[in-house]
């Protein structure tokens, strides 16, 4: 199943928009709810997500903001390559107009020797560190190798970094005509344009004491460079643990991060980088699929993302509004997240945050507990809560409402209501506990509001712990 | 969705009708009553750390710049492009003339902090701060014998090490944590943690007992839509939900979490009922909201029953690889008007001498240019303001500005003179750390260096 994009409907978007209206961001965020809502390629859409938290570009304080187009040109790139090949994924991010911007390798030039200018090395650094391989050198099950003190080894150090940066030279915006590097409006549409006047040309210090010989064009430096990095043993386990983070569970096991990085290293049919082997790999693992798994041990699973839980909240009730838009106001507000606007390059949270208490003493990360703060727990449930119970209004057509009629039918009967959507919400897994409370409560909503008794069901469900930590 | 604050108390207020939980905010509140008579007489008066950190790296070269003419040539001539103009700076008038003569000035966007600096002497400068494992020079840094903190240049990776105070150290706790660990006690336990965030998680507040409570730059924010009999209903089961035992320990901790919002919202909420603020604050800007909240909640620490806190806000924006003048422009000019008024706000409620705000950053960026800004650099000058700081100096040792002179290791990246350590330190003493185990729980490092007290605050009695 190819790509549902959304530059298309951002395009209809910005032409529908009032005279003397500029575009701006909410249309891109428009139709990223619609798509990831609406959309039948989910899983592409999914893995899109998870890759848009590990190659950052975010609107957030960005003139971007006023180019919803660079927004959704990148999102596309992401659900087009999530089931292609790692090493075309980084080609195109590398050359993605949005993210050169956004880590400044468009207009990159090289040295200046009467304005004392060195190339810049947000790119080179962020690729590395970042988006690929990471500051320290892993072993194929994801964990560090130490030298003989015992301590974690670099994978680079600065000479690499000013190294990439002389790479990265020479990239400007896209331009038809006769191309100028002087000055040529924003164009986040097409892929980066080359200009070899303005590519630095000398020998540079790349990954593994590798050295770039002098004088090679702009695109065979660019292409070594990329190989290099996608060749690094680092990559697999890197990305294999960055993605079953993201999809599954914040602390898999050394095994479950090998078995993936060998499908990244070998496809079955000697490819490297086959992203669909990753993500089958990845889904269709052991630890990812035996319930006693996720039930037996007490620190498998992570929490749903503030933005996902909602998604999921739409997508298992159906939700639309009478204009057939997909606006969700508030998102960085009440979540501390929205699609493509993380607060910088690290994302909304950090891999490695661990949250201070039991999961820290655990030896355990919980990187989106980050953002899990006194503000946003209840930001989040208020937020949630308020989607659950939203209702047509005649004078606002934006108003999305859930289509709850399955769950009213089942109304008068609250356990088989309470089960049907422990089976639709959180795969079965809901304890007895908790199915006593909401049975309960239900129980107590006079019967004959049958629509509420159904809002109540499932906006108990969808605050409540036990479905917060996806397992 | 904009909520007014008006309209998110009133919220707030439904909500808490709505439950139980109006109860239990009375009882708390009468606790706190009955403690703070008890805090009162012991641990001596309030005081207040605030860090301001500026993330993403501060080029604090362009903040305070060298101005007379032979100086200031090198500058321009070094810095190319993202060079201020000599003339633009704003004059800063030393109490100490620097020791090679050198005069300086401030970025020209920042009249408030030069007002603040040469009339108040209020404001001071610790210059070329930043991150070591042991004092070293460029020298060493470049024959390859300098021991150096893990990952230098590294955003992340710097951003921790500032917070932490202990770069080559676990990461598990920051140097705030530590500091309000061994100082938590002077406080009313029962109420909000001594330690309070406007910038929702990060290393610095971190303790082994004391960990940050994350209020919104709004204020408190607690669980709404709970009216009525059969909002009743659903808030007890939200409770009942958030109470069951949980063998999962991401479920536990996320209910805890959700258990502790609640009760921290509505001690916090009642207590700032009654906040009166007159000082102006600037409009249209985080820092500034969170600053604002800052003063509102240090004007209700007696009825929280505090006479210790440790406040984190942070601004973000100064990863200036491009576009450095005018970004600079705009962010420290936010960054001067914003301190100014919460300067002012803690005047307003006569507690200026026990505040002290003190900045952070990333680090300091390349004195080379990349074309349009600066990369990721190392020592960098800090700003720290309040009624017990010796204002009016530049503290440490301004560098030497000459790429590949005494203090580069490479672009114009300064080795630090003075360690993240021995500013910290200088702070926790005012705060009230005396003996030198404490200040080494909270600086674990900070035997390796010279200075405990780089002589900047004036210590309290």
């Amino acid at each position: 199943m190819s790509a549902t994009l959304t530059v298309p409907r951002v395009d209809a978007a910005i032409a529908a928009l009032p005279a003397g209206t500029d575009p701006s961001y909410p249309q891109f965020q428009e139709a990223w709810w619609y798509t990831v809502v609406k959309a039948p390629d989910q899983l592409r859409q999914r893995v899109a997500f998870a890759l848009s938290e590990m190659m950052v570009v975010s609107a957030n304080g960005s003139g971007m903001y006023q180019h919803p187009e660079a927004m959704a040109t990148y999102w596309d790139l992401l659900a087009k390559d999530a089931f292609g090949n790692f090493r075309q994924l980084i080609e195109d991010v590398t050359l993605n107009p949005a993210m050169g911007d956004f880590l400044d390798m468009v207009h990159n030039d090289k040295p200046n020797l009467r304005r004392n200018t060195q190339p810049n090395e947000n790119y080179a650094r962020e690729l590395m560190q970042l988006f690929t391989i990471g500051l320290y050198k892993l072993n194929q099950d994801g964990s560090q190798q130490l030298d003989i003190n015992g301590q974690p080894i670099p994978t680079y150090d600065q000479d690499v970094v000013e190294g990439y940066a002389h790479v990265f030279t020479g990239w400007y915006w896209y331009q038809t005509g006769t191309p100028t590097w002087s000055y040529a409006p924003s164009n986040y549409r097409q892929a980066m344009m080359a200009f070899p006047d303005h590519h630095d040309t000398g020998a540079k210090t790349l990954l593994n004491g590798t050295t770039l010989p002098a004088g090679q064009t702009q695109d065979q430096d660019l292409k070594a460079a990329l190989d290099l990095i996608f060749n690094h043993p680092n990559v697999g386990p890197f990305v294999a643990q960055r993605l079953i983070q993201h999809l599954v569970t914040s602390n898999p096991s050394p095994a479950y991060i090998s078995r993936v990085a060998a499908a990244f290293a070998n496809n079955g049919q000697g490819v490297r980088g086959d992203m669909k082997a990753v993500i089958q790999a990845i889904l269709l693992d052991p630890e990812a699929r035996t319930s006693s798994v996720a039930t037996s041990s007490n620190s498998f699973g992570h929490e749903r993302e503030p933005l996902i839980r909602l998604a999921n909240v739409y997508r298992a009730f159906n939700a639309s509004a009478a204009s057939g838009n997909f606006i969700v106001n508030g998102s960085n507000f009440n979540f501390s997240q929205a699609p493509l606007y993380a607060p910088s390059v690290f994302n909304f949270f950090s891999p490695f945050y661990s949250q201070i208490g039991s999961i820290q003493s655990a030896g355990l990360v919980s990187p989106e507990f980050q953002i899990t703060t006194d503000t946003t727990v209840m930001t989040s449930a208020n937020k949630i809560r308020s989607a659950v119970y939203q209702q047509p209004n005649p004078n606002n057509p934006d108003v999305i409402v859930l289509d709850l009629s399955p769950q009213t039918a089942l109304a008068s009967n609250p356990a088989g209501l309470v089960d049907s959507l422990n089976d639709v919400l959180m795969s079965g897994q809901m304890s007895s506990g908790m199915r006593n409370i909401v049975v309960n409560a239900v129980n107590q909503i006079p019967a004959a509001n049958t629509l509420e008794r159904a809002q109540t069901a499932v906006h108990l469900l969808v605050t409540s712990p036990e479905f917060v930590i996806e397992k | 969705m904009e909520i007014s604050r008006r309209r998110f108390i009133r919220q707030a207020a439904c909500a808490a009708l709505g439950t139980t939980s109006i109860a239990s905010t009375v009882w708390n509140l009468r606790a706190i009553n009955a403690a703070t008579a008890q805090a009162l007489s012991s641990g001596g008066e309030f005081r207040a750390l605030v860090c301001l950190f500026l993330y993403g790296g501060n080029d604090a070269n362009n903040m305070v710049v060298p101005i007379d003419d032979a100086t200031y040539s090198v500058y321009a001539t070094a810095r190319g492009p993202i060079a201020l103009a000599q003339s633009s700076l704003l004059p800063l008038n030393l109490v100490t003339p620097d020791p090679q003569g050198r005069s300086f000035g401030l970025h020209p966007n920042m009249p408030e902090l030069q007002a603040l600096f040469n009339n108040d002497r209020k404001l001071a400068f610790m210059a070329n701060v930043g991150t070591l494992v042991e004092p070293t020079t460029a020298a060493k840094y470049l024959n390859g014998t300098a021991k150096l903190p893990p990952q230098l240049f590294s955003h992340a990776d710097q951003q921790v090490e500032w917070q932490t105070g202990w770069p080559d150290g676990p990461r598990t706790t920051g140097w705030g944590g530590r500091l309000a660990d061994l100082l938590t006690s002077f406080n009313n336990l029962d109420t909000i943690s001594m330690s309070i965030s406007l910038a929702g998680s990060n290393s610095f507040q971190v303790g082994n007992n004391v960990s940050e409570y994350q209020v919104s730059n709004r204020g408190p924010i607690g669980l709404t839509g709970f009216g009525g009999t059969d909002g009743q209903i659903r808030y007890q089961a939200v409770q009942d939900l958030l109470n069951l035992p949980h063998q999962n320990l991401f479920e536990a901790e996320f209910a805890k979490i959700t258990n502790r919002a609640i009760t921290n919202n509505n001690i916090l909420t009642s207590a700032l009922s009654g906040v009166t603020l007159n000082t102006p604050f600037p409009a249209n800007s985080d820092l500034s909201d969170q600053l604002q909240m800052i003063a509102k909640i240090i004007a209700v620490r007696d009825a929280l029953g505090m006479r210790r806190q440790i406040y984190f806000c942070s601004v973000g924006g100064y990863d200036t690889h491009s576009n450095e003048l005018s970004t600079q422009n705009n962010l420290l000019a936010e960054l001067s008007q914003c301190m100014n008024a919460f300067y002012q706000a803690t005047k307003e409620l006569s507690i200026s001498d026990r505040v002290t705000l003190f900045t952070a950053s990333d680090f300091s960026r390349t004195f080379q240019s990349n074309g349009g800004g600066s990369d990721h650099a190392w020592g960098s000058h800090a700003l720290v303001l309040g009624d017990s700081v010796k204002g009016g100096d530049i503290y440490g040792a301004y560098p030497t500005i000459a790429i590949g002179g005494p203090d580069d290791v490479g672009e114009g990246r300064w080795v630090p003179s003075t360690s993240v350590d021995e500013y910290s330190a200088t702070l926790a003493k005012w705060y009230g750390i005396s003996s030198s185990t404490d200040l080494a729980t909270v600086l674990p490092n900070i035997g390796r260096f010279a200075n405990t007290d780089i002589g900047f605050m004036n210590q309290l009695a």
